[in-house]
């Protein structure tokens, strides 16, 4: 059994993963909901509950995805961190081979994946391989954790899956990363599968051939930094130097005419962006937002 | 006089100095090495300041925050150079503008400050400033002192000028509002550097156009107003301004609105909530939870994350089917071959450089083609599938096309490509995608519509003057259906309306039709009626589309309605001859001109004649005025002070039978007398200051005609003076400007709410309707609608137009008659009765020099008191000359077209300079004895760079003002196509030299040559006598001033002696 201090106050931590939901339930989207649905259809009660308090106050120092094994290290209430581990069956690559067969016929899973959806027929591929994408229940999950509660998942595992499920909404290819395919190797793959007759084809053209280019990982529709703001627009612009009286006081070059803007409604960009993480107010932000942006579009007060 | 300048601060703070032309150019000269920061010796003061910008301004400029800024100038000579706008009326030399590669060096300027919230509104505030407003109070003027009818440029106080830079920042505050109305702009946080500490902000979204619209501004942003600050950061600080003012714009928009709601919570929504409340009011600053801020910060710009695509975007381009000449018309009903084979492709295209573009095809295909591509993206097939997978949130059906491993593009049937161009592309192209559609997709033309028939009920084809066609005269009207201005035949519309298709091949066309619209048009078919003119050309012409179920296309009628409707009315009807007792002749051109007045006036329909500048609109109207009939009644000439002489001369030398009279002056007849007074008269004119003071008067007078010159003056309908003449009851309404008006069309509206009152509807609807389509989004449908409305009603020929161009002769020389001013006549008088009394007891040398300094002082005068009195004070209002000036030159450079100016002067040569420049925000040059020849070499390369207004009129500064003496010889100027001289020499061979700058080999337009007198003084009994060589011989009258000497006394007096009438103020 456990001494007395395993059930005291957690260590306090600067700069952990702190859980981007704040109420209710973690996991925004249909895939990482359907990875948390299958840790709390075991209705573990306050296991979950201390974990999702511990996902949010940001218990997890890191986590880390890699085929087969998700890693954390959670600090709990001992000094030393405690070393839990999430065993998922990884897929070989004939398994895989079969997978990504499949995905390259059909262009909808790469764009909606790069795009960051994981779209609903994925599902259905692997099922089709005989490989389920999700586990089915928490017997498939091998955990472990170095903490000395006997219960699994202990809440230092909870905490730990409750993040896993945010990182498969930020990014879909970590769910096939745990699988067993990286993104980039996942990304390569489907390319050559994509190239039809294959490599041999292309170097005939003299054309670099696919396996010449390095994979890459920045490509695509990877967040960026935001891109909000006057500062990146007007990147890279020469500074105009400062010249002779004559061109001292004016235009140094001459403001072209401007270009016609097509209508659009006001609140469009909204509509663009979708709705925003559950952390700050999910849909209803979107909502109040409006209020703003319709506003905007009404014509000022007339002077007339 | 001030100058007004800008500067821009860290964060969208505005620092605003002024020039003061009072205060010395340059420091006090002081032994030893100058400090590194001196006093700027002509900045004005703090209360100087204040008191000059918080009529403007208000409460905002009295509140400002003072302070002292180091403003890095160019230095020449141990003096900070002035700005061109700057106007020394007593400098000894003009030294500003020329000398190159002086050096900067810092000087202190005293400031009034204002952060984004106060800048936003102030620029706006200066922005709006128009130097020609006609609206702006006036500073007291001697005499009358009539508000609102003072030259161009006295919407200032007390001779305040908007310097370029402040002009370029307001481009930056305009540019924020127009973000914020378009909701390109997304609320941010920016974290504080205290831990929970934070603001909130909206930011603008700078994508595509408006990416290229800031990077234009930012390009374009004069050095002046980057003077205070570290070299190098100039950008940085635009880029920190449009953010701020940005901000600041939405926080007026929102003013009044609060985003989060009940008070603020206290659990994990804490920094939202306080960041909502942040995000409205002029506090920015919030605090919450350091762990509740880090969420708002990551969750923000996770959110955020899609909103300005890469640096490669997506681009869908539909192509409609292969068309089949043989295929038959309405192919869409049902089993034809339209339904299918319409195809949206797929492309890549760098956001950069749109004219690189890949298809998706050749993408998946790989290979060189790519390697343009590859600049921009490591791996184009990826980010075709993330663009691809972007895409298909915002335009689902997409997803079809993905079921295949390389997906180049998707077959749409009809129906789908109908929902693309009505739905999909508009959201794609909002959301930075880009998007090419076919070109008759919202072309009028492939649009389906309804047109109108009238007939009217006169014998058809009479288009003699015909009293009962007035505008409450009746037609009788039927609808037709069109595709543009095609009838569509009965057969044709029943499978129209058969058709189940949105999209039809309708004659070879595709046409977009909605079927409940075109049941309601079938409806509308069978009706039919009559209407009043009035009632009919508004419904046809400005086919209200809510009320009627298709778009109105077009009115046909017969008649007299039709030749007016064609739009060609003028080239249709017969041309009228010079009518009696007109002393003169008319072009040809003119002649169309007078039939076209004459025939609006027999329909009791308004015009604007809006003929180029020298094309003669006042003589049009002298043979309109000449051709009425004899008890037509009495027609009323208003127009700005400036030019009553000039028609009062043009009259009696055009129509000499006419009888005019002249309503104006503070001792005119009012009430009865004023209604005795005008009895009799044919011509009343005034001006619109009078106009709009008398407004009881002149209502009460049955006038046959009003007509209103220099029409810009009535541009703003809600002054005064605008209500005021628009509510003068008349049979007939004429407005007459040679500014093209269809360019504001604010001003258009006002300007055809008098000729036709009620014609474009009332003003809200016009703007909602017109104005916001055309000049916000470019709504080129809008704009044709318009034009044809207004088409009509509107006469306006081009000196360029191939059927005007061969009357023109190629050398075109006007005098133009000027107005002195109440204190220009009383300068004029004072020293006429001082230096009279001294030649008459002085002879010999001396008479002859005071003659030949009381022909200079005259002049002086007739040009500019300013001039005259040497004192600095402001420019605007004061001369005749000068208001004549910025009408002339408002219409060359709305034309796009050059002018030189001359005068004799060097100093008032120096002061046009800097008023002018300050006018019409543009660089003038000026050429002065005082200069080098590099220097003149490289004027005269400037004016003439870019061409001629053939091309961009934009290209190299339009105005240049030479000294006579300087310029008047050896340079080539032929960029420019108008020549005015300001002052006279009186001497024919120098002024035709000076002209010749201009009309000589490689000018390739007609050059229109104008020459100042000033009304009733020895400048116009002068040009009289070289008219006439009367008096005395041509030759020694016509070579300079010397023979004035040679007069008597009497001779002298009869020369110098102010006529009766010369003013009109």
């Amino acid at each position: 059994m456990s001494s007395f201090a395993d059930f005291g106050r957690p260590w306090r931590v600067d700069g952990g993963l702190r859980a981007r939901s704040t109420r209710g339930a973690i996991g925004q989207s249909w895939w990482s909901r359907r990875f948390v649905d299958v840790l709390e259809s075991f209705a573990l009660g306050t296991r979950l509950t201390r974990g999702r308090s511990y996902a949010r106050a940001g218990q997890v120092l890191a986590l880390t995805v890699a085929p087969g094994v998700v890693t954390a290290q959670v600090q709990g209430s001992r000094p030393r961190p405690y070393q839990a581990r999430i065993g998922l069956r990884r897929y070989g690559d004939a398994v895989w081979r079969r997978i990504e067969g499949t995905l390259a016929g059909q262009a909808l899973y790469s764009a909606r994946l790069l795009a960051g959806d994981l779209p609903p027929e994925l599902e259905q591929v692997f099922v089709a391989a005989g490989a389920p994408l999700f586990p089915a229940g928490v017997d498939e999950l091998a955990m472990s954790c170095s903490c000395p509660d006997t219960a699994v998942p202990c809440k230092h595992l909870a905490a730990t899956c409750y993040l896993l499920a945010e990182e498969f909404d930020t990014d879909p290819f970590q769910i096939l990363h745990w699988r067993g395919r990286d993104r980039a190797t996942l990304l390569r793959q489907l390319r050559l599968a994509r190239g039809g007759d294959g490599p041999s084809a292309r170097g005939d053209g003299g054309a670099p051939s696919a396996d010449a280019v390095p994979p890459s990982t920045d490509s695509g529709a990877l967040p960026v930094r935001s891109p909000v703001g006057a500062g990146p627009a007007l990147a890279g612009l020469s500074e105009p130097v400062a010249t002779s009286d004559a061109g001292f006081w004016r235009a140094p070059v001459p403001l072209p005419d401007r270009e016609p803007v097509l209508p659009a409604r006001a609140d469009l960009l909204l509509r663009q962006l979708g709705a925003p993480s559950p952390a700050i107010g999910g849909p209803g932000l979107a909502t109040v937002l409006g209020r703003a942006y319709r506003r905007f579009a009404e014509p000022a007060p007339a002077d007339d | 006089m001030l100058v007004v300048q800008g500067l821009l601060g860290p964060a969208g703070r505005l620092a605003v100095w002024a020039e003061d032309s009072t205060l010395p150019s340059a420091p006090p000269r002081r032994p030893g090495r100058p400090p590194r920061r001196r006093p700027h010796p002509f900045a004005a003061g703090h209360e100087t300041l204040v008191a000059a910008l918080s009529p403007l301004l208000g409460p905002v400029a009295v509140k400002a925050v003072t302070g002292s800024t180091a403003v890095r100038l160019p230095t020449v000579a141990g003096a900070p150079v002035e700005s061109p706008e700057l106007v020394r009326t007593q400098s000894d030399a003009p030294t500003t503008g020329l000398a190159r590669d002086g050096g900067h060096a810092d000087w202190l300027v005293s400031t009034l400050e204002f952060d984004a919230d106060e800048a936003l509104p102030v620029l706006c505030t200066l922005h709006d400033v128009d130097p020609a407003a006609d609206t702006a109070p006036s500073h007291g003027l001697p005499g009358d002192g009539l508000p609102g009818d003072v030259a161009p440029g006295d919407g200032l106080p007390g001779g305040l000028v908007i310097g370029a830079g402040v002009r370029h920042l307001a481009l930056f505050a305009g540019f924020a509002a127009e973000l914020v109305a378009r909701g390109r702009v997304l609320p941010a946080v920016r974290p504080g550097a205290a831990p929970g500490s934070a603001t909130a902000c909206w930011l603008p979204l700078l994508t595509g156009v408006d990416q290229r619209r800031a990077r234009s501004l930012a390009l374009a942003t004069p050095a002046a107003a980057l003077a205070a600050g570290a070299p190098g950061t100039g950008h940085r600080r635009v880029a920190e301004a449009l953010d701020a003012l940005t901000d600041a714009a939405a926080r007026a928009a929102l003013h009044g609105v609060r985003l989060a709601e009940g008070r603020a919570r206290s659990g994990p929504l804490a920094a939202r909530d306080a960041w909502l409340t942040a995000l409205t009011g002029p506090r920015r600053d919030f605090t919450a939870p350091v762990a509740a801020l880090d969420t708002l910060v990551a969750e923000l710009e996770h959110w955020q994350r899609d909103a300005a695509g890469g640096p490669v975007r997506a681009l869908f381009r539909l192509r409609e089917p292969e068309s089949d000449p043989a295929a038959p018309d309405l192919a869409a009903d049902g089993d034809g071959d339209g339904t299918v084979g319409w195809r949206l492709e797929f492309a890549l295209q760098a956001t950069a450089e749109p004219s690189l573009l890949v298809d998706a095809a050749a993408i998946w295909r790989g290979g060189r083609q790519l390697q343009p591509l590859t600049r921009h993206t490591a791996d184009p097939q990826e980010t075709l599938l993330a663009e691809l997978g972007r895409a298909s949130r915002l335009w689902p059906a997409i997803d079809d096309a993905l079921r295949t491993a390389t997906p180049d593009g998707m077959d749409l049937d009809v129906a789908a490509a109908h929902r693309f161009l009505r739905d999909g592309a508009p959201a794609l192209h909002a959301a930075g995608f880009g998007v090419l559609l076919p070109s008759w997709w919202r072309r009028p033309t492939a649009r389906l519509g309804a047109r109108l028939r009238a007939s009217s009920r006169t014998a058809p084809g009479t288009v003699a003057v015909d009293r009962d066609f007035g505008t409450s005269a009746l037609v009788d009207y039927r609808w037709e259906v069109a595709l543009g201005d095609q009838p569509l035949t009965e057969q044709e519309l029943r499978d129209l309306a058969r058709a189940k298709s949105p999209l039809v091949r309708l004659r070879g066309e595709w046409v977009e039709v909605d079927p409940t619209r075109l049941a309601a048009g079938l409806k509308l078919l069978r009706s039919g009626g009559e209407l009043t003119v009035t009632d009919l050309l508004r419904v046809a012409l400005d086919g209200d589309d809510d009320a009627l179920p298709l778009p109105v296309l077009g009115i046909d009628a017969d008649g007299a309605l039709g030749d007016l409707l064609s739009g060609e009315v003028e080239r249709r009807l017969t041309p009228v001859a010079e009518p009696a007792g007109f002393q003169g002749r008319l072009r040809p051109y003119q002649q169309r001109g007078l039939a076209w007045l004459r025939f609006l006036d027999s329909l009791g329909l308004g015009g604007v004649l809006a003929d180029d500048m020298g094309l003669g609109k006042t003589v049009q109207l002298l043979a309109l005025l000449a051709a009425d009939e004899p008890d037509a009644g009495p027609t009323l000439l208003i127009c700005p002070m400036s030019l009553v002489g000039n028609w009062q001369r043009e009259a009696a030398r055009f129509v000499p039978d006419l009888t005019v009279h002249v309503h104006h002056g503070a001792d005119r007849p009012r009430g009865p007398e004023f209604v005795a007074a005008v009895t009799g008269a044919r011509l009343v004119v005034t001006t619109y200051a009078v106009a709009a003071r008398d407004a009881a008067d002149l209502a009460g007078v049955g006038w046959h005609r009003i007509m209103v010159d220099e029409a810009q003056a009535i541009k703003n309908a809600a002054t005064r003076q605008a209500v005021a003449v628009r509510s003068l009851p008349a049979r007939h309404r004429v407005a007459i400007t040679g500014t093209p008006v269809e360019n504001r069309l604010a001003d258009l509206w006002s300007i055809m709410e008098f000729a036709n009152p009620g014609l474009l509807g009332g003003a809200a609807t016009f703007r909602r309707r017109y104005a916001e389509p055309v000049e916000r989004h470019g709504d080129a449908e809008a704009a044709q609608r318009l034009r044809r409305i207004t088409g009509p009603f509107v006469l306006r020929r081009l000196k360029t137009d191939t059927s005007i161009i061969s009357d023109l002769p190629a050398k075109l020389e006007m005098e133009v008659v000027c107005n002195l001013t109440a204190e220009q006549a009383s300068l004029y008088q004072a020293v006429v009765d001082d230096m009279m009394g001294r030649i008459e007891s002085s002879d010999g040398v001396e008479r002859r020099g005071l003659v030949l300094a009381t022909m200079t002082k005259l002049k002086q005068i007739c040009n500019h008191p300013a001039q005259f009195l040497r004192d600095g004070s402001h420019l605007a209002g004061r001369s005749g000359k000068l208001a004549r000036l910025t009408g002339i030159l408002d219409e060359v450079l709305a034309a796009g077209e050059k002018a030189l100016l001359f005068t004799q002067y060097a100093e008032f040569g120096a002061m046009l300079r800097g008023y002018l420049s300050a006018y019409t925000g543009r660089e003038v040059l000026f050429l002065h004895g005082g200069l080098g020849k590099a220097d003149r070499d490289d004027l005269v390369a400037r004016f003439q760079a870019g061409g001629d207004a053939d091309g961009d009129g934009r290209a190299g500064p339009p105005l240049f003002v030479l000294s006579l003496k300087a310029g008047g010889t050896g340079l080539t100027l032929t960029a420019a196509n108008h020549v005015v001289h300001v002052d006279r020499w009186w001497n024919p061979a120098v002024e035709d030299q000076a002209t010749d700058r201009a009309f000589r080999i490689g000018q390739r337009r007609a050059v229109q040559v104008r020459k100042f007198v000033c009304a009733g003084t020895v400048e116009e009994k002068i040009a009289a006598m070289v008219a006439d060589k009367r008096g005395l011989a041509a030759t020694v009258v016509g070579s300079g001033e010397q023979w004035l000497t040679e007069l008597s006394t009497a001779q002298l007096r009869e020369l110098f002696t102010l006529e009766a009438g010369a003013v009109v103020e």
